[in-house]
């Protein structure tokens, strides 16, 4: 299989099929951190779509310096940033948060009970999230859901691999802080 | 060493970045501190948790619409953008300000100055200038000609010129 790398290298020689390969292997990705980012569902292909685009509309200035999704994750950063600070208060009510979501399958829940449970869970995993300041953010957004290493997310937001571990770290206990009331059940959410 | 202290180190040990010493001797705390041991577990559950922050799936058709934006966005910006791409858009920069040099050289030299009759604002004010110093110097001449005795009424200034009339 070819890397990354070299799929962006064809696309900087005008072969557009490598960045359509190179598009189903990240988008999923982008599109989750950049609605974990925004909370908006309603924007965040819209946002992927602008991130893939200004990739591509660059690829002629291309250079293979460091990994392809660094890059990516930079710019989908740049771009959720942008746009979460465009749009002044991002947050949204609980109503607001999508409920078409797979089901989960558990035939012991009761449906409704855990539409209610998963959009209280989400709105209030994004607040906390949102409550860190923005490289806790992302260092955590980054390692947890896209699974980038400390050393990726370095690259991404420029620092030293101690630094990100330690916005890792530092999150990780404000969010304990702020998710104890969820955690005092002993962790069985029933999901 | 205490628990304030070692908080941070309970919490990198749970995301797996702790190695010798430092993790031998967390390990070792929280076997005997029930107030770490709950740090640790609520640090293990927050990361579950988050897990729990369901993924979306993008529509299928990610990859077409990708390009027929593409394709919009170059329809938009489009032509010129094709132009410069091309190398043809330096040609026709080359030949506009061609046509525009020739056009500035045409009118330099064929449409000229109609008559002299052209009046500036600035031909008005010297013109003003010109009548006020004439008028200010007749003003003086006439103050200065007062030390040559009393005047009665106007002065006859053709007879002052003309025939001796200091004599």
């Amino acid at each position: 299989m070819e890397s990354d790398i070299e799929l962006m290298l064809r696309t900087k020689s005008g072969d557009d099929g490598a960045f359509s390969e190179l598009m189903r292997r990240h988008y999923k990705g982008v599109v989750n951190y950049i609605y974990r980012f925004t909370n908006r569902r309603d924007n965040s292909e819209d946002l992927a779509q602008e991130v893939f685009l200004r990739i591509y509309r660059s690829a002629g200035q291309y250079k293979p310096e460091a990994k392809f999704s660094t890059w990516l994750y930079k710019i989908a950063t740049n771009v959720s940033l942008t746009y979460v600070k465009k749009k002044g208060n991002n947050s949204l009510s609980l109503d607001e948060i999508d409920d078409s979501g797979d089901a989960t399958g558990n035939p012991a829940l009761d449906i409704a009970d855990d539409i209610i449970y998963r959009k209280e869970i989400m709105g209030v995993i994004f607040e906390a999230m949102e409550s860190l300041p923005e490289r806790e953010k992302v260092a955590i957004l980054l390692c947890k859901y896209e699974g980038l290493s400390y050393e990726e997310v370095a690259h991404v937001l420029e620092c030293t691999v101690g630094a990100v571990k330690a916005y890792v770290h530092r999150g990780r206990m404000k969010l304990i802080e702020r998710l104890k009331p969820y955690l005092s059940e002993g962790g069985d959410y029933g999901v | 060493m205490e628990c304030k202290d070692l908080r941070e180190m309970v919490v990198s040990h749970s995301s797996g970045d702790l190695a010798g010493e430092g993790r031998v001797l967390v390990e070792s705390h929280l076997s005997g501190c029930a107030e770490c041991s709950e740090l640790f577990s609520n640090s293990n559950e927050v990361w579950r948790l988050l897990g729990e922050w369901e993924e979306i799936e993008p529509g299928n058709d990610y990859v077409s619409e990708f390009w027929s934006r593409v394709e919009k966005e170059e329809a938009r910006v489009g032509f010129w953008s094709s132009l410069w791409h091309s190398g043809a858009g330096w040609k026709l920069a080359g030949a506009l300000a061609s046509v525009l040099v020739v056009g500035i050289f045409s009118l330099v030299i064929f449409t000229g100055d109609p008559g002299g009759n052209v009046v500036a604002d600035r031909d008005v004010q010297d013109d003003m200038l010109l009548l006020e110093l004439d008028s200010a110097t007749s003003r003086d001449t006439t103050a200065a000609l007062e030390i040559y005795g009393p005047w009665d009424g106007g002065i006859d200034v053709v007879n002052i010129n003309g025939n001796g009339g200091f004599n």
